[in-house]
């Protein structure tokens, strides 16, 4: 698996004060394609060129909503982004309650629509430093904004358990009825808790085959799947390939904490 | 190889030192900057507690510790000549009471608490050798 040349990101401040739980930068080397993973986060996004004199142009805003599949994106030399994926929790206000999109990307005028503040990034003779500067100080507006603790207590649980613990026992070490737990759930985070867990079993279950280099039979066990079947169904749903072929050219955006 | 840690996974690390400092008498020693880490003073097999969101960055993962779910199937013990005193500073510190002293048919006095995240304590008098 790898990371395609021109891919960096960074934790921009410890992860209690923070909205955004990444910084990411593409800068496109070569005409190419990558697939990206689901995550179940939003991210805020601006695709762009440099002209001659190193400013920025052809400025695009792009909003996505919660991924719970993959996608390809497609690129040519030239093609740059900088984008912010959020908290999981923040889904829920970016996207204004329409809690059931996901993987839906807003390009333009109507990203600009749903999320006012983007209209920040369109600035005469703007550097590529001062734009990255305009998007971080977007998401910091975000994080201002507060979050039910069933919500963020839910998250730490799913992240923390490896996405096993079932709703039911998410409800028991919260103290509320599933179907409390999934309500508040469901408006911060986009998702039911059930499809976050899967996205996080998932990745971890990737995480144990590809980079530690385990069998199928002990991913299978250790991720916590009832059996390697319902493991290769999970590997179709998030990734799109089986088990046993994963492709060299995913993003693997690392699911923090 | 040898027994160097005994690390338990817990919601706030912070407040988990003071707790074992209260209840049981036991020292700091080392705390991580980052708050997600500290060790306590237990000779050469170190007691430490790690933040909940350390076992993620560690590539595990686990059932969190709960005050009032079910307490995972395993024990941290405490040895003391004074059981009775022990317990009752423990309980005075906000342990939840389980079993109180009691004498063992081998002469061991025992008695079980749980601590602030519902994990295990035994709270027990050495046991004797003939």
């Amino acid at each position: 698996m790898q990371i395609p040349i021109g891919y960096k990101e960074h934790i921009p401040t410890p992860q209690s004060t923070r909205s955004i739980e990444r910084v990411w930068y593409f800068s496109a080397p070569d005409a190419g394609s990558s697939i990206i993973l689901p995550d179940g986060r939003s991210d805020l996004i601006v695709r762009f060129k440099v002209d001659e004199d190193g400013l920025v142009c052809s400025v695009i805003p792009i909003v996505t909503s919660p991924a719970t599949k993959p996608f390809n994106v497609c690129y040519v030399p030239g093609d740059i982004w900088i984008g912010l994926r959020l908290r999981p929790e923040l889904s829920g206000i970016v996207w204004q309650g329409q809690v059931s999109t996901v993987n839906e990307a807003y390009r333009g005028e109507s990203a600009v629509n749903l999320v006012p503040m983007l209209s920040k990034i369109y600035v005469e003779n703007c550097s590529v430093s001062k734009l990255t500067q305009i998007m971080t100080g977007m998401a910091e507006q975000l994080g201002a904004i507060s979050i039910p603790a069933i919500a963020l207590n839910a998250l730490k649980l799913c992240h923390v358990s490896g996405g096993r613990l079932k709703v039911e026992e998410l409800a028991r070490y919260l103290s509320c009825s599933p179907r409390h737990l999934h309500r508040v759930f469901k408006s911060a985070v986009g998702l039911p808790p059930k499809s976050y867990a899967a996205i996080i079993q998932f990745h971890r279950a990737l995480n144990l085959m590809s980079v530690d280099g385990l069998s199928a039979s002990e991913v299978a066990l250790e991720a916590g799947y009832s059996d390697q079947s319902h493991m290769v169904r999970s590997f179709q749903v998030f990734g799109g390939f089986p088990p046993s072929r994963i492709p060299k050219n995913i993003s693997f955006p690392e699911l923090p904490h | 190889m040898k027994l160097g840690y005994t690390i338990i996974y817990v919601e706030n690390v912070a407040e988990t030192v003071a707790f074992y400092e209260r209840a049981f008498g036991l020292m700091c020693r080392f705390v991580h900057e980052s708050g997600l880490y500290a060790e306590m003073e237990t000779g050469e097999t170190v007691l430490a507690f790690a933040a909940n969101e350390a076992a993620e960055m560690n590539g595990i993962a686990i059932a969190p510790n709960t005050k009032n779910g079910l307490p995972a199937g395993w024990e941290v013990c405490f040895v003391t000549d004074n059981v009775a005193s022990a317990y009752a500073q423990a309980v005075s510190a906000g342990a939840t009471p389980i079993t109180s002293p009691a004498e063992k048919p081998w002469g061991q006095t025992v008695s079980y608490v749980r601590d602030l995240n519902g994990c295990l304590v035994e709270i027990a008098s050495p046991i004797l050798k003939n």
